[in-house]
């Protein structure tokens, strides 16, 4: 990750050492503030969405959120922490929650919560279940708090294209109830066979805005 | 006849139960409680009424109107003179009930807010939205005296202190956020709390705030430090609602079930200081918008989408 400065001594290095050919008459200042913008509209921020009431501090670092048995549909969530320059963000910490199949949130303890440390790459995963359905607000949905140093702390949702609240057209429904706000954190769901078993996955990677 | 009968049931029927509580069955949906001066009880109604009954009787006394919208917060004031409600468009208004005007439409805020507050004496209002900002407000003239800018997490219930000196606010972030209103500066941010508060009342001398929430405990907390100073535990459910006697002698909770409003629940009164339930009642629906009345001896709430209770607590 590339501050500000760092960045623009780097460009300035690179007109100097030839890596960089000047072919316009802006000044070095102007085409500095271009480029910056440039990256930076490269990748567009993920969409906030509400906290809700049941977020619970202090979750633990676990990648299994759910125990051999549990009833629902199991689901691998994955993707990446970036920034809008499209960098790995380093030191981000994501908090994931979401209620079980029954649409019941965990308050005595720390069922289907974690508090997600990603790896050098960026890559976060756990291993869930589908969550329920619960009648205040009846699109599955899994709730995430993401903090990092240098960027502006995220809270959003991810939801479920398959999730019969959409009537199997969430392009055209994704506003009933106005539940959901924005139509990409209604996420494709992917089947595929683990051994013996079907499951369900969603990419949902996590774009920052620098602070 | 007809008439008279639906003029009836509109106000309101009351029904009394062998241990002297009264539940009011309504043809409206009722959106706060709240006992006015005088020994009234005040209903706000979607059908654009506040009703006001006489508490011990229970005879219907007059009604004023007002404006519902849908989903809508919507708070008397602590004496129950005033009404706010939020509206579209970010707009709060405020009615002053004794004469039925609608006295400020406040604009400002670019979401409409989802939770608001009175002073004891009427004369500030706070209003919280999802833009992420509070507005405290002059009741008086309706001017905005500050915008506190919230954490990342919307903000629940709010609690104006009894001088109105300080807001306390209940964040979804599981923070609660205290305010000095005179300066609109941010005086302490307590952490302790790892689920959300949806409830909570100052004692009338000031010296204690009751918080409650997700996490089925009510917390005692001693204003002059804002350390924790105990815990009452034994609600079977969420805490949805909270409210301090007058006196300080009690504090009454409602629950509220993780799945559905419509499931019963507990009502408990406390013994404040021993933290010992002195009566607790079924209440069948979330209860919200628990309040004493000024003697101590009543306690009401909205319990049912269509109904009010009253029960005695003494």
């Amino acid at each position: 990750m590339f501050s500000a400065l760092t960045r623009r001594a780097a460009l300035e290095r690179a007109i100097v050492k030839g890596g960089l050919v000047a072919g316009t008459a802006m000044s070095a200042g102007r085409l500095f503030a271009l480029w910056q913008k440039g990256e930076a509209a490269g990748v567009k921020a993920t969409p906030r969405d509400v906290l809700g009431p049941f977020y619970k501090k202090e979750a633990p670092d676990v990648k299994q959120l759910h125990k051999p048995g549990d009833p629902g549909f199991p689901l691998k969530v994955s993707g990446r922490v970036v920034n809008t320059r499209g960098e790995i963000v380093r030191g981000a910490r994501v908090d994931i929650w979401h209620a079980d199949h029954a649409g019941l949130y965990d308050i005595q303890g720390y069922r289907y919560r974690s508090k997600l440390t990603p790896g050098v790459e960026g890559l976060y995963e756990v291993d869930t279940i589908m969550p329920g359905h619960y009648s205040d607000r009846p699109a599955q949905h899994i709730h995430y708090l993401i903090s990092a140093p240098g960027h502006k702390t995220l809270v959003t949702q991810v939801y479920f294209a398959t999730d019969p609240f959409f009537d199997g057209d969430p392009d055209k429904n994704y506003t009933k109830r106005g539940i959901v706000k924005e139509r990409e954190l209604v996420r494709p769901v992917r089947l595929y066979e683990a051994p013996g078993t079907p499951r369900a996955a969603v990419s949902f990677d996590i774009v920052l805005e620098r602070a | 006849m007809r008439l008279l009968c639906l003029a009836g049931l509109a106000a309101g029927a009351w029904a009394q139960t062998a241990a002297g509580d009264r539940t009011i069955a309504t043809e409206v949906t009722i959106s706060a409680v709240g006992f006015a001066p005088d020994g009234l009880l005040a209903a706000a109604g979607s059908d654009r009424q506040v009703r006001f009954w006489d508490a011990a009787s229970g005879a219907f006394k007059r009604s004023v109107p007002w404006t519902k919208e849908d989903g809508s917060a919507v708070t008397f004031s602590p004496d129950a003179t005033l009404l706010a409600a939020t509206g579209p468009g970010g707009i709060v208004k405020v009615w002053e009930l004794r004469h039925g005007e609608m006295k400020h439409r406040l604009p400002g805020h670019a979401i409409t807010p989802n939770s608001i507050a009175v002073t004891r004496d009427g004369k500030q209002l706070a209003s919280a939205s999802r833009d992420q900002s509070i507005r405290i407000w002059d009741l008086p003239t309706g001017a905005a005296r500050h915008t506190l800018h919230d954490a990342l997490g919307e903000t629940g219930r709010m609690a104006f202190s009894p001088d109105g000196s300080t807001l306390v606010v209940a964040s979804n972030d599981t923070n609660l956020r205290v305010w000095n209103t005179a300066t609109g500066r941010l005086i302490r941010t307590i952490e302790d709390l790892k689920l959300t508060t949806f409830a909570m009342d100052f004692s009338r001398d000031g010296q204690w705030l009751a918080t409650a929430g997700a996490d089925r405990t009510v917390y005692l907390w001693e204003t002059r430090t804002w350390r924790l100073a105990r815990k009452i535990t034994g609600q079977p459910e969420m805490i949805s609602s909270l409210a301090i006697s007058a006196d300080g002698s009690k504090v009454a909770t409602g629950g509220f079930s993780e799945l559905t409003s419509r499931q019963p629940v507990k009502l408990i009164i406390w013994d404040a200081a021993s933290g010992k339930p002195l009566r607790t009642v079924d209440a069948p629906h979330r209860v919200g918008g628990l309040t004493f009345s000024p003697d101590g001896a009543l306690l009401a709430a909205v319990a049912g989408e269509k109904a009010i209770h009253v029960w005695r607590a003494k």
